[in-house]
């Protein structure tokens, strides 16, 4: 390695640990990273700003120092493997405290992972604007792969805010307004359930505006009703012996974002699939 | 009833791959290999479709199935890459760690058949399993080409050599990222999360990100031979991935449990 390669990787990875140290401090002092701030619509604000910006940036500086570091394998490569510390923390520390001070026991929602996330998004759009549109295999599987991958961690991330889950345990005939949250509570829900048959596992969703749906559940196939999704999580017998049934509610406005994402993903995978059979033993990377 | 028979088909399956390798070394010809591989993988193919109709499902549910269709790809793969690139070493390990798998298997107090949980019945699980085991196979060859590269690269041509490596994990990545994305669709439908943390999809994420670590120095320039190794933990993060995960503080409650 060169010795301005070097020190350039040395910068970089320095520069990583003073951001996770810079999120480790926030999160002791200020607690987990507040995903609430990101409720719609300032997460669309906030993606837009990303992109616009960063767009406004290549347009002027796109050949300068800064933009340039932003797109260095070194400063990417960096991101990625404190991507991977974190992930790796989170598969070994039972993720247990959704209110761990450090963060290590919900790693997901710690401001180091999400200061991480943040600059991975903005090297991923300034790598995207950089990379110059080749109708090759490697030009679109690099985009497809980049640009979605883009896409999942927004949708998966800012989209999180948006997103809603209740447990239900429905007994025959009773109508249902409200669900446990995740949170301990219990919250009113815009749609109501009644299960109507038991044995058959049959239900009746009613929404705003007169919608009405009625059918049988099963494991894999969840009921939707426009952001609203109902899966059958399984069947229990209270103690006064009437049955119930066990069910999840999700709301996830998201979830069209998300599965274009893994869509276009799926894509990208399969062409740098195909890649390796094409690909000539040469090296592009400047460090 | 599988558990009896499934030695008739192993047996002979290890042998005609060990035959296969001893003539690949000491032939000539590799005629002999063309039939002889072919031929043991015939065995499993033949035991796995005798499983599937006696269950009546697919038989990817349990770890002895999943180390079954590991060795059969495998030994497919070190044969595809023995074709492409006359690696005779490469087919030898590969042979070599289908039939220690298939061993394992014949010890095994397991069983080869399952009842499927309600979970377990959906489009995905095929394609799922399937894709994630080949995955496991293609970065198995290359871990294997990578400890070899290790040890002999001033022997070797440097740079055919880590573009053949190049090439399987570009091939194992893709197939990780095509199997991670079946997995969270179905579970999306089954458990209403896409993803979860679950201790299975969070060790699949490390060991993805150990090969997209490796991609990206690659792509930057870098030819070091240290970057090699990378690729054997990898595959070892993968084996924790697919077997160890069980013995982690944080894999209490595991969705992923077979």
């Amino acid at each position: 390695m060169k010795p301005e390669a070097y020190i350039k990787w040395k910068f970089n990875f320095l520069f990583v640990i003073a951001l996770l140290t810079v999120g480790f401090a926030l999160q002791l002092v200020v607690g987990n990273f507040g995903n609430f701030l990101l409720k719609t619509p300032y997460n669309l604000i906030a993606g837009a700003v990303i992109i616009f910006a960063i767009r406004i940036f290549h347009r002027f500086f796109g050949n300068g120092k800064i933009y340039g570091w932003l797109t260095s394998y070194s400063l990417n490569i960096s991101l990625l493997l404190a991507f991977t510390i974190m992930v790796l923390i989170s598969g070994v520390v039972p993720q247990d405290d959704p209110f761990s001070r450090s963060g290590l026991r919900q790693i997901v929602l710690s401001w180091p992972f999400a200061l991480t996330c943040i600059f991975i998004l903005l090297t991923l759009t300034a790598a995207i604007f950089k990379k110059r549109v080749k109708f090759t295999l490697d030009g679109i599987s690099f985009l497809l792969i980049h640009i979605s991958v883009w896409l999942i961690l927004f949708a998966t991330g800012a989209g999180s805010a948006d997103r809603k889950r209740y447990m239900l345990y429905a007994e025959e005939g009773k109508i249902i307004h409200a669900a446990h949250n995740y949170m301990g509570g219990t919250d009113y829900l815009p749609i109501t359930i009644q299960v109507i048959n038991m044995a058959e596992r049959r239900i009746c969703i009613s929404g705003e505006g007169g919608m009405e749906i009625t059918a049988v559940t099963e494991v894999n196939h969840p009921l939707k009703s426009g952001h609203w999704a109902i899966y059958l999580y399984g069947e229990g017998t209270g103690e006064d012996g009437k049955e119930y049934l066990i069910m999840k509610i999700v709301y996830d406005p998201w979830l069209t974002a998300v599965y274009a994402g893994f869509a276009m993903l799926a894509l990208g995978a399969i062409l740098f699939v195909f890649r390796a059979g094409v690909k000539k033993e040469e090296q592009h990377g400047t460090e | 009833m599988e558990q009896s028979s499934y030695i008739w088909f192993a047996l002979p399956a290890i042998l005609l791959w060990i035959a296969a390798t001893v003539t690949v070394y000491t032939g000539k010809k590799r005629f002999p290999a063309d039939i002889l591989i072919p031929a043991g993988s015939l065995f499993l193919i033949l035991f796995i479709v005798h499983l599937w109709i006696e269950r009546g499902n697919a038989p990817l549910g349990t770890m002895e199935n999943t180390r079954l269709w590991f060795s059969l790809f495998i030994s497919l793969t070190g044969y595809a890459t023995f074709r492409l690139w006359r690696y005779k070493w490469l087919l030898a390990y590969s042979v070599l760690t289908g039939s220690v798998f298939l061993i394992i298997n014949l010890f095994s107090a397991g069983n080869n058949s399952m009842e499927m949980s309600p979970a377990l019945k959906s489009f995905w699980f095929i394609p799922h399993v399937t894709v994630y085991i080949f995955a496991y196979a293609i970065s198995g060859a290359s871990a294997i080409a990578a400890v070899a590269g290790i040890l002999h690269m001033k022997t070797r041509d440097e740079t055919l050599l880590f573009g053949q490596i190049d090439r399987l994990v570009y091939v194992g990545t893709g197939l990780l990222i095509t199997g991670m994305i079946m997995g969270a669709v179905w579970a999306k439908d089954a458990w209403g999360e896409y993803w979860s943390w679950d201790p299975k999809e969070t060790w699949a994420l490390i060991t993805l990100l150990t090969y997209l670590i490796y991609i990206h120095l690659r792509s930057s320039g870098f030819n070091n031979k240290w970057i090699l190794w990378l690729l054997p933990v990898a595959f070892l993060l993968l084996l924790f991935t697919w077997a160890g995960i069980n013995y982690l503080p944080a894999a209490g409650g595991s969705l992923h449990v077979y």
